[in-house]
């Protein structure tokens, strides 16, 4: 709204809105600072992972934050995933699949090839005692 | 005698008029080779009748390979399904996998008294056999001897859920009425619904497509010869075209008379015949779909079975059910009245199947509010007298404000926007603005509810449509808490669960403005409930978890 009404205010003027247009590329190359060195690690710093005997849970994000939780028999099986830029890296994705409809799929990103590789092989080690779905077992064939 | 026929039998084929029905569709899908030959036989040109021939022929000799090779039989629990011929098909079902077992007839079925059946399992988006289509008898042994194995032993592979319901099965053969809706019920909820105008609104879209956009507005005057042109060209009848002559006429005659107090009242009494004529459209769609309704248990399932031309039957095993969505439009709530739709695992979000569609998304198309408790205790028993037992959590402290700013904040746009135009009009509009909608935001900070019980989730939210989903831990695939950056600015956040439900309810449960801290502790406690139950490590468990 600020901004409309400042437009309306300046708009006769043609040098304000060459002021305009390099407020708003100060601002785009800021941003891009920030995303380039602070968001980073910011982001690093909010995302984590644990592995509980029933269940896995993944925590990420810093404006918009997501906590899940996933209990062990209902991951129907898992994926590691790696990009070209990830493997520069050595490191890939973790794709968790669900039966649910509106996030089938739940993807733990950036994690050391080794972590993601052994994380797989301990979710996919159903319980015993657990006798698996018909539902779930259908999806997975 | 169902036992035996469960463990083994000899192959069944599909009923003989099966070629008729199979023959008819598949020149309903070559619909323009065959207006060709048609109108190629009505000129006596040999093209037309060539093509004509030649599809014919591959129509009949498809229908004919398909009731040729189609082949169906039970053994050792399983369903299994030969079909093709160059492309041959074996298909094995399990019948413990097996969701729902549909039956669709329309009027030359029931002449004929045959049905389509499908059979459906959690895995998919199709139904893993289409039968096209048996006599109604095979269709009532194929349900019997699947309910039979259902409610036997030999269901081995049953979900941990289904023992919950009580083990009545092997008693409870003969099926016990639950629901019968009378026709005056039926015509009513018709009367009450908006069928008509999602019709008629779809019938304008088209028409508008059709020709309305240029000949119609682009021409000066409605005289005759345009009338002549639009029936030569338009693809509508004549009767139509009267109407929009008629129509025609009434606006111009509106438009040189706008402020006679008989216009206005023309105005009012077309509007109300539109109204009225569109409410009986609906009351017409819900008569056809849902005359004779009858809602039926059959040992650990419902069935439901429904329809004046075109009927359809539906059977649900209630340990599938992933949720279940009382909903109420506002008029419907009004008139004391509510439909109930459920969720299974499998099948498409909008799925257009007649019997999929009656099982779940028109599971009970309308039903006295009153009724509802019993209803539910039906489906399942931990909802007996939900509604005196139910705790609704309490809302965060800043849920009113919190949606009225948002109000606020379009409010403030739109009427500065109008400013710039008319300061009079701005203030006006932005003034009547915020009275609506700090009485909008009363009513919808007083319609979102949610309760946590010791079997599952229940979640209310709408303020013209309510809608109440119920769910259950042992159906819930993974919890969530979000934040998005208004949420931590109001120390809120939002939790959702996810289940293999599809969607016909199309209400999803994600509680929005719930108090950060209550929300942390609410998803504690669900994740508790969602655990398998193991004595001891529970406690030190969810300590962790937290």
């Amino acid at each position: 709204m600020g901004w409309l009404v400042f437009g309306l205010a300046i708009r006769q003027s043609f040098d304000a809105w060459q002021w305009l247009f390099l407020i708003l590329i100060g601002i785009v190359v800021a941003m891009l600072v920030w995303a380039a060195t602070f968001f980073p690690r910011r982001s690093f710093l909010a995302s984590s992972w644990r592995l509980h005997p029933h269940g896995f849970e993944i925590r990420r994000g810093i404006w918009w934050r997501h906590r899940i939780f996933i209990p062990r028999d209902r991951i129907q099986h898992t994926d590691v995933h790696q990009g070209p830029m990830q493997r520069a890296y050595g490191l890939a994705s973790l794709v968790l699949n669900t039966g649910g409809t509106h996030e089938p799929s739940i993807t733990l990103e950036g994690i050391e090839i080794p972590v993601a590789e052994s994380l797989r092989e301990q979710l996919s080690k159903r319980d015993s005692s657990q006798v698996p779905s018909a539902a779930q077992a259908d999806a997975v064939a | 005698m169902i036992a035996s026929t469960a463990n083994s039998q000899s192959s069944r084929r599909l009923h003989p008029v099966s070629l008729l029905f199979e023959f008819a569709s598949i020149l309903r899908a070559n619909v323009i080779p065959t207006i060709a030959a048609i109108v190629g036989t009505s000129r006596g040109g040999w093209v037309g009748i060539v093509v004509g021939a030649v599809v014919f022929g591959i129509s009949a000799a498809v229908a004919i390979i398909r009731y040729v090779t189609f082949r169906y039989r039970i053994s050792n629990g399983e369903l299994i399904v030969d079909s093709g011929l160059i492309n041959r098909v074996h298909r094995t079902v399990p019948l413990s996998r097996i969701q729902n077992i549909d039956l669709s007839q329309n009027l030359f079925h029931r002449i004929l008294g045959v049905g389509e059946v499908r059979v459906e399992t959690a895995s998919g988006k199709e139904p893993e056999a289409v039968m096209r289509v048996i006599a109604i008898k095979e269709y009532s042994q194929l349900r019997n001897e699947l309910l039979s194995f259902r409610n036997s032993g030999l269901d081995e592979l049953r979900e941990e859920n289904v023992e919950q319901m009580p083990v009545s099965g092997s008693q409870t053969k003969a099926p016990e009425l639950i629901l019968a809706l009378p026709t005056r019920l039926v015509l009513l909820a018709g009367f009450l619904s908006n069928r008509g105008e999602v019709i008629a609104g779809l019938a304008i879209g088209f028409l508008w497509q059709q020709r309305f956009s240029d000949k119609w507005f682009a021409s000066e005057g409605w005289d005759k010869e345009s009338v002549r042109e639009s029936i030569r060209e338009g693809a509508q009848g004549s009767a139509s075209s009267q109407a929009i002559r008629w129509v025609r006429g009434l606006v111009e005659y509106l438009g040189t008379h706008t402020s006679s107090p008989s216009a206005i009242l023309l105005v009012l009494i077309g509007l109300l015949i539109v109204f009225a004529v569109l409410r009986t459209f609906s009351a017409t769609w819900y008569l056809l779909k849902f005359y004779g309704y009858r809602l039926e248990r059959i040992g650990d399932s419902v069935h439901v079975r429904c329809g004046l031309l075109t009927k359809v039957s539906a059977t649900i095993p209630l340990g599938r059910i992933q949720l279940i969505s009382i909903q109420q439009k506002w008029l419907i709530r009004k008139f004391g009245l509510s439909s109930i739709r459920i969720e299974t695992a499998g099948g498409e979000k909008e799925s257009d199947d007649a019997a999929s569609s009656i099982g779940r998304k028109w599971f009970v198309p309308i039903v006295d509010h009153s009724d509802v408790p019993r209803l539910l205790a039906i489906l399942d028993p931990r909802l007996d007298r939900l509604d005196e037992r139910i705790e609704w959590q309490p809302q965060a402290a800043g849920t009113k404000s919190r949606m009225f700013r948002s109000i606020l904040v379009i409010t403030t746009g739109v009427s500065l926007t109008l400013c710039y135009w008319s300061i009079v009009t701005g203030l006006l509009f932005g003034a009547a603005f915020v009275v609506l909608g700090w009485m909008y935001v009363g009513k919808k900070a007083k319609s979102l509810r949610y309760a946590r019980t010791e079997w599952g989730l229940v979640y209310r939210s709408g303020t013209w449509e309510r809608k109440t989903s119920i769910t259950f831990f042992d159906k819930l695939q993974s919890v969530a808490l979000n934040q998005s950056p208004f949420d931590q600015g109001w120390k809120m956040a939002t939790l959702k669960v996810d289940t293999a439900a599809s969607g016909p309810a199309d209400h999803r449960i994600e509680i929005k403005y719930l108090d950060v801290e209550r929300a942390n502790s609410e998803l504690r406690a669900i994740i508790q409930a969602v655990l398998p139950r193991m004595a001891g490590t529970q406690e030190k468990l969810v300590a962790e978890v937290a």
